[in-house]
């Protein structure tokens, strides 16, 4: 059982490593560098209380800002979908990935504390 | 020379010319007798309110020009009110009318007696003071006077105030004062003071020789009054005395020795007690004023409207009190301040600061640390004494919550999240430059190149 | 010296006794046949004595609710032996507490015989709401006799439930102070923990950094065309300035200079960006990613 669920993981993982272009494996390093961060912050949260809790909110939301932008910068660069996003470079796609960050940070910035 | 001159007429003018009421109120008295021949029975006591600068009319309650009030103003400042079987008084100086007096500020001084009319208890009754019924006496078997008439009424009275601000020190440590007359009943409304009280032996009875007390007196003991004073809301004064005679010549001049004691005094306290007594009803004493109040944030002396939670402010507030014919500083050391919002949230005594002879009025100050509560606060120093005129005085100011830049920042506690948008911003950074300047390697073979 | 300071003032002492008791011997009354008794509400007998005048009954006669309490005596005239009517008849309670007089008014027939009652079924409200300890006196005086009696009887123990006797009477003077008790600061976590988990949010970097040399992530395209990268760095640079300007903006700056700043750094980034990047899609058409 776990043998077969090993072999799975190893078949998923060779395909991975084979079939994803290596820009898109820089994103979702990233991604995945992103998503600890936030869960760490959030593990802080429950053992410590939510005081103060706009820092909280605002360390918090970066993650998750930075997560959600890296994720859409993937999906719009990723060449499996220049069908669907055809007017849309890559980028173009990273000029706003950029903007939206840079507003996000200012936000964050402002809330922190 | 022509200048000395005229500096002596000017110094004779204003010693002439010098006609200011002691009282704070005013010098218009008006006195109700039951008849005119009565003014000789008080003639010490009216002289010794003239030489007080007070100007007195006489009328009787039954004259139809005697009106309280022209054009709706007070006509008159005081009252006297010596008249107390006259059962017909005229309209303008009914119960009803005296009342308003009242409620104008004017102050009344009433003489009651064994003989009170029901008119004038109508009148008691409206200041929680309930008269005994008509022929009924204070008697004290115990401590009647040596030269009563056989009837025990004239008594010398056990109990009386302790409150300087009514009586002088040396009126209640003095001789006794004489009393014949009726007693009353006080009621539990704080505006009333008892002045002067009969000992424990005392009760309130008629006084018919063949008779038994068979029902209940209205008030036995050291609960038979005999004078109380009251203080109306809008500060003005009203006292009910139960015998006119304690103002009379015959009183004033009278020795006084308690029977089956061998203490003895030439004269009976009652002129020195009248004194104190009317100088406290007309508002010669126990008045007290706010000369200055001033609120404002440590370190600093605006006045502001709005303060922040926990701020800390100095509050102060300067009382004048009136006494020995001019302002002076109060001596009150219970001056409480209080901080409301619905409830009070805070009540500090105020702490009273040593002043100069020359100063009129005494500075009270605290150190106030504003609640965390954010709303509309009143400062107020509410101040009601027995004997002292009240004061109210009340500032409206608002509260308001930190502002956003108030808070306390770079907490320990949010070092993590400090750390983790911090880490975002570096991180978003790097992956910027590495996203322009990576070469794609080619180990992955591309699909869609075909 | 002291002790005969001390003789004199005893001295004096034993003169005004003397003299007191005389006073009381002056009496015009005479008190005769003092007899106390107290039924309990079953009708059983708790207490019946009888009190030689002048003298007081000395324990504290003890009332609880229900009980009947009973006195009946004699007065007479100390001259003729014959019975009085007073004018005055009472027997007042006095509280050792507060000194309130309660009185009870008696009844004296022609015979001079008296007799007075206090039930506790009955008793005034003033009583029943304040129990304790009374001073029990009976006070006799009439206007033909100028010496008026007083005759401490003893001491009433009132034992009853407190009753309350509504709101106490509003009563102007000093309150208490009212201090205001402010929310307690909010308690901070220990300091090692915060730096401990600065440290642990940190970690992913770590991931990051290796898995970046994993999948072999370079910047070489530097090194292949300096002249265009030129724009690029410019434009990072601009945006690592943007970065700079939002740290001084929380340690310091107001939001006024901050977009003053920001304005100005836009405009540069923007220019930059779209020269930079515009590049980048030429080198892509290039085949160079």
């Amino acid at each position: 059982m776990s043998d077969k669920v090993s072999s799975a993981i190893q078949k998923l993982w060779t395909s991975y490593s084979k079939n994803t272009p290596q820009s898109l494996q820089l994103i979702d390093t990233y991604l995945v560098f992103i998503l600890f961060s936030g869960v760490f912050q959030f593990v802080h949260c429950v053992l410590v209380g939510t005081f103060p809790y706009n820092a909280f909110l605002a360390g918090f939301i970066s993650t998750v800002g930075s997560f959600v932008l890296a994720a859409n910068l993937r999906i719009q660069t990723n060449p499996d979908n220049a069908g669907e996003f055809k007017s849309i470079s890559p980028e173009r796609a990273f000029a706003e990935f950029v903007f939206c960050n840079i507003v996000l940070h200012f936000f964050v910035v402002n809330f922190i504390g | 020379m022509r200048c000395l001159l005229f500096i002596f007429a000017f110094v004779l003018a204003v010693g002439v010319f010098r006609v200011e009421p002691r009282s704070t109120t005013g010098n218009r008295v008006l006195v109700l007798l039951d008849k005119e021949d009565d003014k000789a029975l008080y003639s010490k006591f009216f002289n010794s309110l003239e030489e007080r600068e007070y100007q007195l009319t006489y009328k009787l309650p039954t004259d139809s020009t005697v009106d309280l009030f022209s054009y709706g103003e007070r006509a008159y400042d005081h009252v006297i009110n010596f008249a107390p079987k006259t059962k017909n008084y005229k309209d303008k100086v009914n119960p009803l009318s005296l009342l308003n007096f009242v409620n104008k500020g004017g102050n009344i001084l009433l003489g009651a007696s064994s003989e009170l009319s029901e008119t004038m208890r109508d009148f008691a009754r409206e200041f929680d003071i309930d008269f005994d019924d008509i022929d009924t006496s204070v008697i004290d078997h115990f401590n009647y006077d040596i030269s009563d008439d056989g009837k025990h009424t004239l008594i010398n009275a056990k109990g009386i105030t302790n409150n300087e601000a009514i009586l002088t020190k040396n009126v209640i440590e003095g001789p006794p004062v004489l009393f014949r007359g009726i007693a009353h009943k006080v009621g539990t409304i704080p505006l009333l003071t008892k002045v002067l009280w009969a000992g424990e032996t005392a009760y309130s009875y008629e006084t018919k020789a063949d008779q038994q007390v068979d029902q209940e007196p209205l008030v036995v003991g050291n609960k038979v009054m005999l004078v109380s004073a009251l203080q109306a809301r809008n500060n003005a004064r009203v006292t009910f005395v139960g015998s006119t005679e304690l103002f009379s010549d015959r009183f004033f001049d009278s020795p006084i020795q308690r029977t089956n004691s061998a203490e003895s005094f030439p004269k009976s306290g009652n002129e020195d007690f009248a004194k104190d007594l009317t100088k406290w009803t007309f508002q010669e004493k126990g008045v007290l004023k706010v000369t200055s109040r001033h609120h404002h944030k440590e370190n600093e002396t605006e006045e502001l409207e709005l303060y922040r939670i926990k701020d800390n402010i100095i509050y102060t507030i300067e009382i004048s009190e009136y006494a020995n014919d001019h302002w002076q500083a109060f001596n009150g050391t219970d001056v409480q301040f209080e901080a409301i919002m619905l409830d009070p949230y805070i009540r500090k005594t105020l702490t009273p600061l040593p002043t100069s002879p020359e100063q009129q009025a005494r500075k009270y100050k605290a150190h106030i640390q504003l609640p965390d509560v954010y709303g509309v606060f009143t400062f107020k120093v509410n101040y009601k004494r027995s004997g002292y005129s009240y004061i109210e005085d009340s500032s409206v100011v608002a509260i308001r919550p930190f502002r956003h830049n108030e808070y306390p920042r770079y907490i320990s506690a949010a070092y993590p999240y400090y750390t983790g948008a911090a880490s975002m911003i570096v991180g978003f950074l790097l992956f910027s430059a590495i996203w322009f300047f990576n070469k794609e390697s080619s180990k992955i073979v591309k699909k869609k190149t075909s | 010296m002291i002790r005969s300071l001390i003789n004199i003032i005893s001295w004096r002492a034993f003169l005004l006794v003397l003299l007191t008791s005389v006073l009381v011997q002056a009496d015009d009354f005479v008190i005769s046949d003092v007899k106390i008794a107290v039924t309990t509400s079953e009708s059983v007998r708790k207490l019946y004595e009888s009190i030689p005048y002048p003298s007081s009954f000395d324990k504290p006669i003890q009332l609880t609710s229900g009980d009947d309490f009973k006195m009946i005596f004699v007065v007479n005239d100390k001259q003729t032996q014959k019975g009085v009517q007073p004018h005055q008849a009472f027997l007042t309670l006095t509280s050792e507490k507060n000194g309130n007089q309660i009185p009870i008014i008696i009844r004296v027939r022609e015979n001079g015989k008296s007799k007075v009652e206090l039930d506790m079924k009955s008793a005034p409200d003033e009583l029943l709401s304040s129990p304790g300890n009374y001073s029990l006196d009976l006070i006799i005086g009439t206007f033909s006799y100028n010496d008026p009696l007083k005759y401490h009887v003893g001491t009433l123990e009132i034992d009853v439930p407190i009753q309350s006797s509504g709101p106490s009477p509003v009563v102007y003077g000093p309150k208490p102070e009212i201090h205001h008790i402010f929310r307690p600061d909010e308690k901070l976590p220990p300091i090692w923990l915060s730096y401990s988990f600065m440290a642990i949010v940190l970690i992913p970097w770590v991931f990051l950094i290796g898995a970046w040399a994993y999948i072999g992530v370079n910047v070489s395209l530097l090194a292949r065309a300096p002249e265009s990268s030129l724009m690029s760095i410019l434009f990072l640079g601009s945006l690592l300035a943007i970065e700079i300007l939002f740290y001084n903006y929380w340690t310091h700056l107001n939001i006024f200079q901050t977009l003053t700043w920001l304005t100005g750094l836009s405009i540069v980034a923007f220019i930059t960006g779209q020269k930079a990047l515009s590049d980048v899609q030429k080198w892509r058409s290039l085949g160079l990613r």
